[in-house]
């Protein structure tokens, strides 16, 4: 397994797409967050208060959508770039396989996600000295807020990765995952947000606690996304177990 | 050795392979022969346990394939359906199956001399011709260094020079006492370095023997004319 792993972090570092998809989320949050005091500050709100602080750090979660499409793509670009078969020759327990795109997948989630929080950090304390304010560094609500940001990215790289595993076709899971999280999701969450909260893309709003919507705890939040990603490797895993390579 | 017992699969109401059973023993080149569809990939695709039969097994030394313990250093393989990452390289797409196999680094040097890949191995696959495509997967196939050679088609997209250290090659590996089984449309290549053939056409055998066996029975004395008997419509027929 140890050597599997190995071989699968190579895989990673060796495609242009894995930097590219780090460099989309480190931007795309950085961008984020400037949007969002730029917003906080239109609005006259104390960007020192826990409501200015929320306000500007739950943005860090925008990139999370990239490391969902890197998961989708550890394991279905597989599939769609005919390696497969080498990896089941190499190793026939295709468990194993979809196991250890799990496991790079979500590692690579927090290391995404954490070099995403320290891009947010970064900029948010640099534009708060620009407008003559002081980032709160030791708020323990920015730490919390940077915190479910990791555990977000985390958690929608692995679910990427057994959606890829179970569905195999790459273009159809990203555009799948893409039409559910920005416009099913929505059109559910309009018409009742009891559901809509427990939906992927409002759970990933929860860990960092978005204060525009009535959302759910963070720890639920949390266990909810893994409930999600647990379903879908399991059904992955009983599909693969009956399929054709 | 390579045995298969009894093997049958069925895709829809397609029986792509149906109770194919022969061997390919050790220290000998069996050549695996019949037209488009008759069921040679199928049949290689379950021995290397990409496909699952509906009824017999295949074995590898005594073993299904899964149940190998270091499948890369037992079986090399080169299957038509095997692909490339077009912006890895090529020496990078032998360090990943090396490193996921336990192969050290000094033998992917070794196996891409081998190939004579040796120049172009920093450079994207995607940019590779079908020939050093082809020399890459015969590379990745050597790299276990292992006793059991299943090669599908290896000849494609090979130059005549490449087809001749093909041949070298899978003849030099059956003395050495490996085991090769392999399949081509190219029947005098079959004929210069099989010792052993197996016909199979529409998903059953046809004919299995050894090579000086079965040309016996060609009225030529040559596969090509004994490949065209068993697989005619004709001969179908009396089947």
């Amino acid at each position: 397994m140890r050597n599997l792993l190995a071989a699968e972090y190579l895989k990673l570092r060796t495609t242009k797409t894995t930097w590219a998809l780090l460099a989309a989320t480190v931007a795309t949050t950085a961008l984020a967050v400037i949007g969002a005091i730029m917003v906080a500050s239109n609005s006259k709100l104390d960007l020192e208060s826990l409501s200015g602080i929320r306000t500007v750090l739950h943005v860090t979660a925008s990139g999370g959508i990239f490391v969902l499409v890197l998961g989708v793509i550890i394991s279905a670009g597989e599939y769609r770039q005919r390696t497969a078969t080498d990896t089941f020759l190499t190793t026939p327990q295709r468990w194993k396989v979809i196991v250890s795109k799990l496991l790079v997948a979500t590692s690579s989630g927090v290391v995404f996600g954490a070099l995403a929080a320290g891009s947010a950090m970064g900029v948010a304390n640099h534009v708060y000295a620009a407008k003559g304010y002081t980032f709160p560094l030791g708020s323990s609500q920015a730490w919390t807020i940077l915190g479910g940001s990791v555990l977000a990215a985390a958690l929608f790289g692995a679910i990427g990765a057994a959606t890829g595993s179970l569905v195999r076709n790459q273009v159809t899971v990203i555009v799948g995952w893409l039409s559910w999280l920005f416009v099913i999701e929505n059109i559910i969450l309009g018409l009742s947000s009891t559901v809509g909260r427990w939906l992927p893309a409002a759970l990933n709003r929860s860990l960092v606690r978005d204060p525009n919507a009535d959302l759910l705890g963070q720890g639920t939040a949390g266990f909810a996304l893994l409930a999600y990603g647990v379903v879908i490797v399991f059904a992955a895993l009983l599909n693969e177990s009956r399929r054709d390579a | 050795m390579i045995e298969i017992k009894g093997l049958t699969k069925v895709f829809g109401s397609t029986r792509a392979v149906e109770d194919v059973t022969f061997t390919a023993p050790t220290g000998a080149v069996t050549g695996f022969l019949g037209p488009n569809g008759a069921g040679k990939t199928s049949t290689l695709r379950i021995l290397l346990g990409l496909s699952r039969p509906d009824q017999g097994v295949a074995f590898v030394n005594g073993v299904t394939y899964s149940e190998l313990d270091s499948p890369r250093r037992t079986v090399g393989a080169v299957l038509d359906s095997m692909g490339y990452h077009p912006g890895r390289s090529g020496l990078d797409h032998l360090r990943i199956v090396a490193k996921a196999a336990g192969i050290s680094r000094k033998r992917i040097n070794e196996v891409l001399g081998l190939v004579d890949l040796e120049s172009s191995a920093t450079r994207p696959v995607g940019g590779y011709s079908q020939g050093m495509r082809q020399r890459l997967a015969l590379a990745t196939a050597l790299l276990g260094d292992p006793p059991v050679l299943v090669l599908d088609e290896p000849s494609n997209g090979l130059d005549p020079a490449g087809m001749a250290w093909l041949r070298d090659l899978i003849s030099e590996w059956a003395r050495q006492g490996r085991t090769v089984l392999f399949s081509s449309h190219i029947l005098n290549e079959v004929e210069m370095v099989a010792d052993h053939v197996v016909i199979i056409n529409r998903g059953k055998v046809v004919r299995e023997g050894a090579m000086s066996e079965l040309l016996g029975e060609s009225s030529t004395g040559r596969l090509e004319e004994l490949f065209f008997e068993v697989t005619s419509s004709k001969a179908q027929m009396q089947l």
